[in-house]
């Protein structure tokens, strides 16, 4: 393994742990992406870039805008 | 529950995942190393049967691709739910809403710099999803930078694909039933149903990998109609409780 592997594997712990500290579920959203853009950075130094494009588009575009679209739908629900 | 008695509760399950999962991984071979016997062969044949540089592509379209008509048909399966529990009532007057909600995260410059981008993505999503086969990339990717490029244009002001939600429909349905007959050519062409049926061609062109590509773009067209369809729909959403 690595330098640039174990570098990335403590990235990826650092963003988990940090999307779990934040509490609103806005920010968490975005901070969710941001995670999974770590997460694609490893499975690319572990030579998978097929799943690294894929996490990619699906962690910065799908993930964080439908969680803030099903957000939005809730509030104005409870209002 | 209390807070101590959640945590007693947690500890003794938290040390017992910690434990299965670190024995699970103490057998596993290093990073990089211990390819099976199926990666070896997809690697070391499947440039020169099929003319695929990139052989993910060629397990997921070729040696595996009645898989991926699963998959494909998960995504179509979400997409249409999605679209039939959102559906908005008939005659509900949602597009006046619709344009004056659009620009409801609005900054000094975004329509235009959304307007800007839609046309490189669009060309970012053809090409991603054209050379699946030489490069990593594929439909599933392409299709989901596509389905950005119609959000750019939401963003850019104009809630036009919004009320195109049936021909997002048919779109999706034509991707996902072109795939499908690619399938049922394997079986009228050659031996088995998902049968490359073309030639491979010289790997590294563009036309190379029989069915492979155009499978890429049949899966890109359906994924890419799904998003938005998904997008659209919780979109609408959003904005009809609004006003509801």
């Amino acid at each position: 393994m690595t330098a640039l592997q174990v570098a990335a594997l403590l990235l990826v712990a650092a963003g988990g742990t940090a999307v779990v500290a934040v509490q609103d579920p806005r920010r968490q959203a975005l901070v969710a992406g941001v995670f999974g853009l770590c997460l694609a950075i490893l499975f690319f130094l572990f030579r998978a870039p097929d799943v690294a494009i894929s996490q990619i588009v699906v962690v910065t575009v799908g993930l964080p805008l439908m969680l803030l679209l099903a957000l939005a739908a809730l509030d104005r629900e409870d209002e | 529950m209390s807070r101590r008695a959640r945590g007693l509760l947690f500890l003794p399950i938290a040390g017992a995942a910690l434990a299965g999962l670190i024995a699970a991984c103490t057998g596993l071979p290093d990073a990089g190393s211990g390819a099976s016997a199926y990666g070896h062969f997809a690697a070391s044949q499947m440039v020169d049967k099929r003319g695929t540089t990139d052989v993910v592509s060629a397990v997921t379209f070729d040696l595996r691709a009645f898989d991926t008509l699963g998959e494909e048909f998960i995504l179509f399966a979400a997409a249409a739910a999605c679209a039939l529990v959102l559906r908005v009532l008939a005659g509900r007057d949602v597009d006046a809403r619709r344009e004056q909600h659009a620009p409801a995260i609005a900054f000094a410059g975004m329509h235009a710099l959304a307007a800007w981008l839609v046309a490189p993505t669009i060309v970012l999503a053809a090409y991603i999803t054209s050379h699946g086969h030489i490069t990593p990339g594929g439909g599933f990717q392409g299709g989901v930078i596509a389905a950005t490029a119609s959000l750019l244009v939401f963003a850019a002001g104009h809630g036009a694909i919004a009320r195109s939600v049936a021909a997002l429909e048919v779109t999706e349905a034509l991707g996902a039933g072109a795939f499908a007959l690619l399938g049922v050519g394997g079986l009228v062409f050659a031996t088995a149903a998902f049968a490359n049926f073309l030639g491979p061609g010289t790997p590294g062109d563009l036309l190379s990998g029989g069915t492979i590509p155009l499978l890429n773009v049949a899966v890109g067209i359906e994924v890419a109609a799904a998003f938005t369809l998904i997008f659209v729909e919780l979109l609408e959403q959003a904005l009809v409780r609004d006003a509801g």
